[in-house]
């Protein structure tokens, strides 16, 4: 095989450079990570390999990032470790396309339809429906089971949702006159074993595979204990046909199975259109487009996708477009803005000689850059690589379900041992003989009794609840950090350029040595009318809103860097730096003090002179945004400690800081620093970040809870748990308060999906307790979840239910 | 540069008032235009080269609304 063939061959890892010398680091996607427990499983098996110094696995991102000495290790065989133990491994770089979500999502539905139309004929089958309870349990059971057929096959119209429903319907009151038939009773325990096998073994026969896989790692999560549910209904029932025995529940443990499997696949297919929605939400928003530079070569201009860029190529940018990479003006010049990259609020001016960042956005003027940095090398790529490693040392969260499960699935175990011993030894004790019938039945109900159903839905139904409160105030919450965490946040750090600010200069200061403001205005922008300058516009703006009106410019000549020169009917009118306006031979003296004072509070600072006479300063910088102040107050309220981050210098951070009631700064810090703040404030409890520029990437995902505003850069985005999409600070506490009371409904879920139970498990350790009620705890906990996570807002969970094979617009 | 004030009647709520700032905006030599529901005016800075007064009053009222009165900005 060639060098050539051999790079074609399709690796399922991507290589990066590790941090220590002689390590090298590989990122992963992995497949089959089903609940928070298996990222620490995955961290156990690959870091006992030898070789291996560091593994780091995301359940959000489903990737897992290794370092290893490769002397020692062999990625092939790393991976391997991973297939080995039950995932699928493949190129973190590939984005899964929309088409392939939905037909997964179409498919869980598919196999839930099934799954509830077993059920139904379960039900109806072992029914005894004598007395006002015993009726109106099945009762409710089945017209919820038929409304779920219904929402299902309303996403595929209208008429084959009805039709659908209705033979259903007619199919299980159609076995009611059945059952009068003595033959029919005595079929009903196969038939029923019959659904149970083929649900169980057949339609979900993924969940049995996955809680294999769990199991053989050790794992006891909720597919284990399903499939401990299920199976002590199928050995129950095989025990009533090894019996023979009249009034034995053969067909009702056969039921249970069915009925568990049925409400399991349930939540996982609900689970999957949380998850999927949340994905696709989050991709909508970034421009998927490829990158490209529009690189001149000789008379040519040629635009070529970024990767085949190389040094010393030379680059032309056009007014408002992104630098696509790092290099050095070589022709033109213009204000480029680097707000996004370096956190400065104010445009900077580049060129001839100057060096410019890739991802910073190029003003009016066009520019000619020659290449200084491409590929690894370069700022964008050291963001990325910061970006991993961020998400590497983010605290993990353990989800609270596999938190309760990890104690609870022992539990059941336990007592269901308990429970068979107990009735093997009691029975010998008290009768003399051992009674081994009561004591496996005693241990299987406790077994199918313990599969808490309605804990798989609790979750995700939560999860639907809050996502749909937040969408409607204009907030994305995208993963479970977002509901579970934001509301335990100690500390949030704010960004301050685009984030507390708005991003732009504006005019704030005017100082007048001659006639009033707005003539001084109104001079300033006639000569600045025609620059691109964001200065210039700022000035402009200032002049309008007061209702100033230039008087008329006859010509008009831009210097880069320095201002501008206009001619009016009333003479030579000059703005710009106070020193061009002194190199022009004006005199500034008066306003020197001034000046100086105003550059000192992080302002900047242009001058205006009309006839060779100083008519005045006009001082210009960021504005904090309106609702600013509110929310930090807001937020301060909330009892939370708020941080102020930002490339930008001291003395414009500490300004902002006190416009927005701000105690704690901490400026002029350089993008590779900001992760390492929030790290060091993590040691004081869970801290949130806030904020939209490349530069922020890291250290959004390095926090606890990342918060990225909906205007903010890809990266940004991508890294954080919450967007807010309106762009609107308010929406912080509006969040905070969304993901609290998410998490308390998720909290009251788990413990309702774990009351039934716990009620169930000891009665059902006493023997006496027929598999029937098992399903009657069942029907009764789910409902409760409904209606506790839903009952004022159920269009959210129908809407959800509609929009499968209809992909969310957001 | 002219800073003129159009008084405009037929405006219903602030949808109005920015379909009049979007309809301005577009027209070149138009530099800054902010219209308000509120005070029934839209307040317009631009170049008399380019464009001429009437030219923005005609367009206020092409969209359905009655230019009342003009008053330009010292």
């Amino acid at each position: 095989m060639t060098a050539a063939t051999f790079g074609s061959v399709p690796r399922p890892w991507s290589e990066e450079p590790a941090k220590r010398p002689g390590r090298t680091r590989i990122r992963a996607r992995i497949g089959g990570l089903h609940c928070s427990l298996c990222t620490g499983t995955i961290e156990k098996a690959l870091g006992a390999k030898p070789g291996v110094d560091k593994v780091a696995v995301s359940l959000t991102h489903e990737q897992a990032l290794i370092e290893y000495d490769p002397k020692v290790a062999h990625p092939e065989e790393l991976l391997q470790t991973l297939r080995d133990i039950g995932y699928s491994v493949s190129d973190p770089r590939k984005l899964r396309p929309f088409e392939e979500e939905e037909r997964d999502l179409v498919r869980e539905g598919r196999r839930f339809l099934a799954a509830t139309a077993f059920s139904l004929i379960a039900i109806v089958l072992i029914a005894h429906p004598t007395g006002i309870a015993a009726f109106a349990l099945p009762a409710v059971v089945i017209a919820s089971l038929l409304g779920f057929v219904f929402l299902v096959l309303r996403a595929r119209g209208l008429a084959t949702a009805v039709v659908g429903t209705v033979v259903l319907a007619g199919a299980a009151f159609a076995l009611l006159p059945l059952k009068q038939q003595p033959w029919f009773l005595a079929a009903t325990p196969w038939i029923v074993a019959g659904m149970a096998a083929v649900l169980v073994f057949g339609v979900a026969n993924h969940i049995l595979r996955m809680a294999f896989q769990a199991l053989r790692r050790g794992i006891l999560n909720q597919h284990v204990l399903l499939e401990i549910g299920a199976f002590a209904g199928i050995a129950g029932g095989v025990i009533g046909f090894v019996l023979d025995r009249p009034g034995y529940p053969t067909a009702a443990f056969f039921a249970v199975s069915v009925m568990v499997t049925t409400y399991h696949v349930f939540s996982e297919w609900l689970s999957l259109i949380v998850k999927t929605r949340s994905s696709q939400a989050v991709k909508r928003l970034l421009d998927l487009q490829p990158e490209t530079a529009r690189v001149v070569r000789g008379a040519e201009e040629l635009e070529l996708p970024i990767e085949r860029v190389a040094i010393g190529d030379r680059v032309r940018i056009r007014p408002g477009e992104r630098i696509p990479v790092d290099g050095e003006v070589v022709g033109g010049h213009s204000a480029v803005d680097q707000s996004l990259v370096t956190g400065e609020s104010i445009p900077v001016d580049k060129s001839e000689g100057e060096s410019v960042i890739g991802g910073s956005i190029n003003g009016m003027g066009t520019l000619l850059i020659r290449v200084t940095a491409v590929g690894e090398g370069s700022f964008l790529s050291r963001i990325v690589r910061e970006v991993e490693d961020a998400r590497a040392l983010k605290p993990g969260l353990l989800h609270l379900v596999d938190r309760v499960l990890r104690v609870y699935t022992p539990a059941v175990l336990i007592i269901s041992a308990l429970a068979t011993i107990g009735w093997l030894l009691g029975s010998w004790f008290f009768t003399g003989t051992v009674d081994v019938e009561r004591a496996v039945f005693a241990g299987l109900s406790v077994l199918v009794m313990g599969y808490p159903c309605a804990v798989g839905i609790s979750a995700p139904l939560s999860i639907v609840r809050g996502a749909g409160e937040a969408a409607g105030r204009g907030i994305l919450m995208r993963t479970g950090e977002a509901f579970q965490g934001y509301g335990l946040v100690k500390t949030i750090v704010l960004d301050k350029t685009g984030t507390v600010t708005e991003g732009r200069p504006a005019v704030r200061e005017i100082e007048v040595l001659e006639g009033g403001e707005k003539e001084l205005l109104a001079v300033a922008a006639a000569a600045e009318n025609s620059s691109e300058h964001p200065l210039a516009q700022a000035v402009v703006d200032a002049a309008f809103e007061r209702g100033a009106t230039p008087p008329e410019v006859i010509s008009f000549e831009a210097l880069a860097g320095k201002g501008v020169v206009a001619q009016t009917p009333k003479g030579e009118v000059l703005v710009g730096s106070p020193g061009f306006l002194a190199s022009r031979g004006v005199d500034l003296s008066r306003l020197v003090e001034r000046i100086d004072q105003l550059e000192a509070a992080g302002r900047t600072v242009i001058a205006v002179g009309h006839g060779g006479r100083a008519l005045g300063a006009i001082a210009l910088g960021d504005t904090l945004r309106p609702d600013a102040a509110a929310a930090v107050a807001a937020l301060r309220e909330a009892g939370l400690h708020i941080v102020l981050l930002t490339g930008d210098n001291e003395r414009a951070a500490r300004r902002i800081a006190r416009e927005a009631g701000i105690d704690e700064v901490h400026a002029g810090v350089l993008p590779d620093r900001k992760a390492e703040i929030i790290r060091s404030l993590q040691k004081g409890g869970s801290v949130a970040m806030v904020g939209d520029g490349i530069n922020d990437a890291p250290s959004l995902m390095q926090a606890d809870v990342g918060i990225a505003m909906g205007g903010g850069t890809d990266i940004a985005i991508e890294s954080a748990d919450i967007i807010i999409l309106s762009n609107r600070l308010e929406a912080l506490p509006i969040a905070r308060e969304i993901s609290r009371r998410s998490y308390r409904k998720m909290l009251q879920n788990v413990m309702l999906a774990f009351l039934f139970n716990g009620v169930g498990i000891p009665a059902a350790a006493t023997g006496l307790v027929y598999p029937v009620w098992a399903m009657a705890a069942m029907a009764v906990s789910v409902t409760a979840i409904f209606f506790n996570s839903l009952w004022d807002r159920p269009r959210l969970f129908i809407d959800a239910i509609l929009s499968v094979g209809r992909p969310a617009r957001v | 540069m002219n800073n003129v004030t159009f008084k405009v009647e037929g405006m219903h709520c602030t949808g109005c008032a920015s379909t009049i700032q979007l309809l301005l905006q577009r027209k070149t030599g138009v530099r800054r235009v902010s219209a308000t529901f509120e005070a029934g005016e839209a307040k317009v800075l631009y170049d008399p080269a380019t464009v001429s007064e009437d030219d923005i009053a005609a367009a206020i009222e092409k969209a359905g609304y009655r230019v009342t009165s003009r008053s330009a900005a010292s």
